[in-house]
């Protein structure tokens, strides 16, 4: 058995899975991009990127090393941006990999959906590669969610630790609080594919029904 | 489905359709049934048949269930 979709909903259909194959090879063209530049940077001797450190909440003074002066008496800094030159090859690459794997997620995730929609076209939703695109994209959704907060927390450290200690920026910053929504999302996506793998046997039982 | 899936039912819908001078089509429309779904049961490709439908099928072409169904010759098989 097979669902036909009516006409409206299947120009809708259409123009997601077009949208959701663009936006998945646009992401995997950026991803792979921002992997040679991390890659690069990180292993160029003379290379800096711009970087952006928490800092402890320090009253406007000059900071020679960075060569920053206060615009006011009375403000304060929270954090520092500027353009880091010998950053070590470990800290540039834990700091700057999230930039890299997060459009990965992203191509990832558009594929799923493009691979929904084409099913759904076909009269075939409840398929298996779409019960697999819905487990990988919840897997990736958790994993690289998850791994970007903990490379820039360890990234922050080791980039603080380099550039900042010993000047007066330098001092204990505590880390941003782990977010468990990527998490939350990646598991709402397994059971969803559960749902779907529920949904391939009644179709199969229905198959040939008249 | 797979072509060589044998159910041991034969659906005589062609001979009927002839017997009666009825096309594929005009029993589509009375019985309210895709053509599609019509040629699966013609060509004994259906696995499950709904009793609305049956019943339906029957009522158009005047006939028993029996008339309609049954059991395929051991060649067939």
């Amino acid at each position: 058995m097979s669902i036909i979709a009516p006409s409206r909903h299947a120009r809708t259909v259409a123009l997601v899975h077009a949208g959701a194959t663009v936006y998945a090879i646009a992401s995997f063209v950026f991803a792979a991009l921002m992997t040679f530049i991390l890659f690069s940077s990180a292993f160029s001797p003379d290379g800096g990127s711009a970087i952006t450190l928490p800092v402890d909440a320090s009253a406007a003074t000059e900071v020679s090393i960075l060569a920053a002066e206060p615009e006011t008496p009375d403000a304060h800094f929270t954090q520092v941006e500027f353009t880091a030159r010998g950053l070590s090859p470990g800290a540039s690459l834990l700091y700057f990999a999230p930039r890299a794997l997060t459009p990965i997620a992203h191509g990832i995730v558009a594929l799923g959906i493009m691979m929904l929609a084409r099913n759904v076209k076909a009269g075939h939703p409840f398929a298996g590669p779409v019960v697999r695109a819905f487990t990988l994209s919840g897997l990736t959704i958790a994993g690289i969610g998850s791994a970007n907060q903990l490379l820039t927390s360890f990234g922050t450290s080791m980039a603080r630790w380099e550039l900042l200690g010993g000047t007066p920026l330098g001092g204990w910053v505590p880390s941003a609080p782990f977010d468990w929504t990527p998490l939350f999302i990646g598991i709402t996506l397994g059971i969803i594919a559960g749902v779907f793998e529920a949904g391939r046997g009644f179709q199969r039982d229905a198959a040939g029904l008249v | 489905m797979a072509e060589d899936e044998a159910t041991g039912i034969h659906c005589r819908l062609d001979e009927l359709l002839d017997e009666r001078g009825m096309t594929l089509t005009r029993l589509s429309e009375i019985v309210g049934l895709s053509i599609v779904n019509l040629s699966v049961l013609k060509n004994d490709r259906a696995r499950a048949i709904r009793f609305s439908t049956l019943t339906a099928i029957c009522a158009a072409l005047d006939c028993e269930v029996g008339d309609l169904l049954v059991l395929a010759s051991p060649t067939v098989r």
